[in-house]
């Protein structure tokens, strides 16, 4: 299957650390492919989790990312970072997946359509014991605000909700997301800005209070 | 500056990108607008809310598999290994198999007057010379009869495919649960075999998961009818893994695509497509599927095997597999702390944790009767309040309208609670 080539803002000549890497694993060698995937898994797998909601969907879909991108691994020419290539690819496959869900009937969840039951946890979660209530109910309080977040998260349309998982979880840059998402830079900007008004918006109607200590500047 | 403009410049400040002459613009705009001033302040914490949610790792062994999926076979190469290889078992078994049906065959017809009636009359000289035999009601035509052992299969079928009870906190469903999320890689393949059969049958769109398997299993019921008690040790076998493989199917399901060549070099993993005939070869060969299944989930039954000594370590046990999403783990941790401790003053916590278990893997219809235990048995514990709300949003999600009077019992009931306010929140909007 042919990949389409991300199209390259920055100059071919860019660093691109997986370069040595990529090219074992295009040689056929699997011992590289793995590693490719182990160093992008979580990155992956968080887009299609965030997109999704879902953990079992986000595993199917961040493992046929994967392969894709091993059977695409051929076309793959470095005219931009394979980061980047990756990245298209799992945000295209992503809202494929959400688009042939669509179609599939949908059954109800809890607190407007998430499932943030079957998610991870927020990040910082526990990491020792938990040693008594006070620990275990701030661990509930927080997962019931997780659920919220990304069950508002999950009620934004398609576009917007990719270019806020890219920039405001993910942490790519503009140019980086306008290569992604094949967008120019000043549509990226309007985009982003609109989701992150209907974000706030929504969470202001869930009655989501931010974390303390937001000072206005 | 408008608020207009202000509020369209937020994204860039927010991200640094605002530098300069609008930048300044800005800040004496805020400084100056109350409105604007909470808009950014809300603009900020819904990004930061954002934010919070974070990453996540897939689950342990998602390279393997990936890299399991890129190097399996094509489909057709796979299934012609499944039908045909190992040559020296699998074609033995198969040309087993068709003598077994021809003889099958030939003593149904042996044994059924009617047919060789009707053979007998099909070759009889031309019609002038005998009456036509008109069919009797004692003599039902072939048809019936097959219609008979399908119908009859179909009811053994229905009773397989019936879905596994909801678990309550009783001894033998414990042992039931343990049984069914322990990992079998402890257990000999035999053992491990056994204890699959005895695990509680599953749903039934897990039995057609297990596709063509499902589909022979009618015929080997009625086999066993037609052939009686002595044949029945040459079927049991077929039988009994039609039993083990849709309870295979959830270890399947889980292995995210595993392809059909697993860790085990034989190609052992039991794949939807395996016709049955080659079932009886296969008794060692599921429970390496299942040891494949177990490392891929390595918190899933652990406590099964090595139960902790004390109350605390149980606990903290399955507190700690609950706060690591383990919660199969959470939930078997949990329900043998329940039986072991009853007297614990950890107990409503215990049962409120088990029902949250159930509640966060979305299986609400088992979640509402352990949420319903906590408020029955210990309705003056901190937990009841938030059980009483969990059950109501559980009841909700399955389209129960008796969720919106569990709101109402709840804030008739705890009206100080932090639940209580949540659920008069969440009346208005669902509760007309």
């Amino acid at each position: 299957m042919q990949q389409a080539e991300v199209r390259a803002a920055s100059p071919a000549a860019e660093v691109d650390a997986d370069r040595e890497v990529v090219a074992l694993a295009q040689a056929g060698d699997t011992a590289a492919f793995e590693s490719l995937v182990r160093r992008y898994q979580r990155w992956v797998f968080t887009l299609a989790l965030r997109m999704l909601g879902d953990r079992a969907e986000a595993e199917d879909v961040a493992q046929e990312v994967f392969v894709k991108a091993y059977r695409g691994l051929r076309d793959f020419k470095g005219a931009s970072r394979f980061s980047t290539w990756l990245y298209a690819i799992a945000s295209r496959h992503c809202l494929t997946a959400l688009q042939a869900r669509a179609r599939r009937p949908r059954a109800y969840t809890p607190s407007g359509g998430d499932s943030g039951a079957a998610e991870d946890a927020p990040s910082g979660a526990v990491e020792r014991l938990p040693d008594g209530a006070p620990l275990a109910d701030a661990m509930l309080e927080r997962q019931d605000l997780a659920r919220i977040v990304q069950g508002e998260l999950r009620q934004l349309k398609e576009d917007h909700r990719v270019i806020l998982v890219l920039r405001d979880i993910q942490g790519l840059a503009y140019e980086e997301i306008a290569q992604v998402l094949g967008l120019e830079m000043g549509t990226v900007r309007s985009r982003l800005h609109r989701a992150r008004m209907e974000m706030k918006a929504r969470l202001e109607r869930a009655g989501v209070q931010g974390k303390p200590g937001n000072a206005v500047t | 500056m408008t608020c207009d403009e202000a509020r369209e410049a937020f994204s860039a400040l927010y991200d640094g990108a605002l530098s300069g002459a609008p930048l300044v613009a800005l800040d004496r705009h805020l400084e100056g607008c109350p409105a604007c001033r909470a808009e950014w302040a809300a603009f900020r914490s819904a990004i930061e809310a954002v934010k919070e949610l974070g990453s996540a790792e897939p689950s342990p062994g998602f390279a393997e598999r990936v890299v399991q999926q890129v190097q399996a076979p094509p489909w057709w190469r796979r299934a012609v290994q499944a039908i045909f290889f190992p040559i020296r078992v699998k074609v033995p078994i198969q040309a087993f198999a068709l003598v077994l049906v021809a003889f099958t065959a030939m003593v149904i017809f042996q044994r059924s007057p009617e047919l060789k009636r009707e053979t007998e009359r099909l070759a009889a000289p031309s019609v002038a010379s005998a009456p036509p035999r008109a069919p009797s009601a004692s003599a039902p035509p072939p048809a019936d009869r097959g219609a008979f052992l399908s119908d009859d299969a179909k009811t053994n079928a229905d009773k397989r495919a019936a879905p596994s009870p909801p678990a309550s906190v009783s001894q033998g469903r414990v042992q039931a649960e343990v049984d069914r999320t322990a990992p079998k890689a402890d257990l000999s393949p035999e053992q491990g075999e056994r204890r699959a059969i005895r695990a509680p049958t599953p749903p039934r769109d897990e039995v057609k998961q297990a596709g063509k398997l499902a589909a022979p299993a009618p015929g080997g019921e009625g086999m066993r009818e037609a052939l009686g008690k002595n044949s029945e040790e040459a079927v049991r076998g077929t039988s009994e893994q039609k039993v083990q493989a849709p309870a295979q199917a959830p270890a399947e399901s889980r292995a995210r695509k595993a392809p059909a060549a697993p860790a085990p070099p034989a190609g052992g993993a039991a794949p939807p497509m395996e016709p049955f005939a080659q079932v009886p070869a296969r008794p060692a060969q599921p429970a390496p599927a299942v040891r494949q299944e177990a490392p891929a989930r390595p918190a899933d039954g652990q406590v099964a095997t090595a139960p902790p000594a004390s109350a605390d370590e149980l606990y903290s046990t399955a507190l700690t597999a609950y706060a690591r999403q383990g919660y199969d783990q959470a939930i078997t941790a949990f329900r043998i702390f329940l039986l072991q401790n009853p007297r614990d003053p950890r107990v409503p916590d215990a049962q409120f944790w088990l029902a949250d278990s159930y509640f966060s893997q979305q299986r609400y219809a088992e979640a509402i009767p352990e949420y319903e235990a906590v408020v029955r048995q210990y309705p003056g514990s901190r937990r009841a309040p938030a059980a009483l709300y969990r059950q109501a949003q559980a009841r909700l999600a399955l389209g129960d309208r008796n969720g919106c009077q569990s709101l109402r019992d709840l804030i008739e009931r705890f009206p100080q609670a932090r639940e209580a306010a949540q659920a008069r929140e969440t009346l208005a909007p669902r509760c007309p």
